[in-house]
């Protein structure tokens, strides 16, 4: 399942990075589960931090529906003045740099 | 080709921070979010590389939502900023009840800080109101510190001796702010109970622009009604506040902190009083 937003979160270089290390592949899929529900909690804090609070309903409503919805890209771009797709870029870049930090930091010395 | 070795545990146990970080941060900012978290709507839908596995949700012992901490004192901010934009209104204006008591849950749920606009029956004109920059007080006669008032507060001096200031008495100047106890409608009635109860009051201050959140006490009255301005903050509270707009003054919420046993320490407040230190530094 795919959710309308995810051409803007890549995260095939976390994904990658893991890969490059030896980890049992039980805790490697645990580690994938979390870096992406970690990414997608922040991409709908900035979603709904921007999206006003009037539209939060019918927004929450169809993405529970159909997240792979572009309806759902129509909305936040007609209600929201500023780039949303840049704001989610930007802060999925962020989050994933914190992320390959912590994946470099865990290296066994 | 041996893949070089990972702690793996020490990842994970990072990964799980993180990943409780970002979610308690949603929910305390959009509550209304759980639903799709509950509902699976969130899972599995980034990763298109890898073979997934069936691993489950239910097996990551994660705390629940009630019993975490909010991970800096940027997301606190955050939060309370975002959730004061709810309930303020657009403009200065004196609080409804349903207003003030709004604001002291939030103070609670993010801060774990017990605050309110009404304390013991006591309340001020108004508890969202616009604060000014005010000098430093002098807490004994000849504390000649720079930007310091010629005058003493409306309490008088700290301590008549220099020897005999007490570190708390220095926290209490430094953290000051001047609230409009003249224009209380029962002041001139009341005057000797109001004057004790506010004497050294504590108070909390919240910037609703940035969410910052500073515990000062009750040490001066004032400011006038012709100034426009409702309260007045040291210089320290004011410059945590960020109150730097050019006219020195902005908006910000002032409640009573219940502190009976006076547990709640003065200055910024940067962490989760209930919940203790805070699950993760820095990363913002």
């Amino acid at each position: 399942m795919k959710v309308f937003y995810s051409h803007l979160v890549i995260v095939d270089d976390v994904i990658k990075e893991l890969s490059a290390w030896e980890i049992p592949d039980i805790e490697r899929d645990e580690m994938h589960k979390l870096i992406e529900e970690t990414l997608h909690h922040h991409t709908l804090n900035v979603i709904l931090n921007h999206l006003p609070a009037g539209r939060h309903q019918e927004f929450l409503d169809i993405f529970e529906k159909s997240p792979e919805s572009s309806e759902l890209m129509a909305i936040l771009k007609k209600e929201i003045q500023t780039d949303i797709e840049s704001a989610i870029k930007t802060q999925s870049e962020r989050i994933k740099k914190e992320i390959l930090l912590e994946i470099r930091r865990s290296k066994k010395s | 080709m041996v893949k070089p070795a990972l702690n793996s545990e020490s990842l994970r146990q990072r990964l799980k921070i993180k990943h409780l970080s970002s979610q308690t941060l949603l929910f305390a900012h959009h509550p209304h979010v759980k639903r799709l978290i509950a509902s699976g709507v969130l899972a599995s839908s980034l990763l298109v590389g890898p073979a997934q596995s069936t691993i489950t949700h239910a097996s990551l012992p994660l705390p629940a939502m009630n019993d975490v901490a909010l991970v800096s004192s940027f997301d606190l901010h955050e939060a309370i900023k975002h959730q004061l934009v709810a309930v303020l209104p657009t403009t200065v204006q004196p609080l409804n009840e349903s207003q003030e008591s709004d604001i002291s849950k939030k103070l609670h749920d993010i801060y774990g800080l017990h605050a309110s606009a009404t304390l013991e029956g006591n309340k001020l004109n108004t508890s969202y109101g616009l604060i000014g920059l005010e000098q430093n007080l002098p807490r004994f006669p000849g504390d000649n510190r720079p930007n310091t008032t010629p005058g003493r507060g409306a309490w008088g001096y700290w301590t008549y001796s220099a020897r005999d200031l007490t570190e708390k008495m220095v926290q209490q100047e430094k953290y000051y702010v001047a609230v409009q106890t003249l224009y209380l409608p029962d002041w001139n009635t009341r005057l000797a109970y109001l004057r004790d109860w506010y004497k050294y009051r504590k108070v909390a201050l919240v910037n609703p622009k940035n969410g910052k959140i500073i515990v000062a006490v009750v040490a001066d009255s004032g400011p006038a009604a012709f100034t426009g301005k409702h309260f007045g903050g040291s210089p320290e509270v004011m410059n945590y506040l960020q109150m730097k707009d050019g006219k020195q003054r902005g908006p910000v919420v002032l409640f009573f902190v219940d502190d009976p046993s006076d547990e709640v320490p003065l200055g910024p407040l940067e962490k989760n009083l209930e919940k203790g230190p805070l699950l993760l530094a820095g990363g913002h």
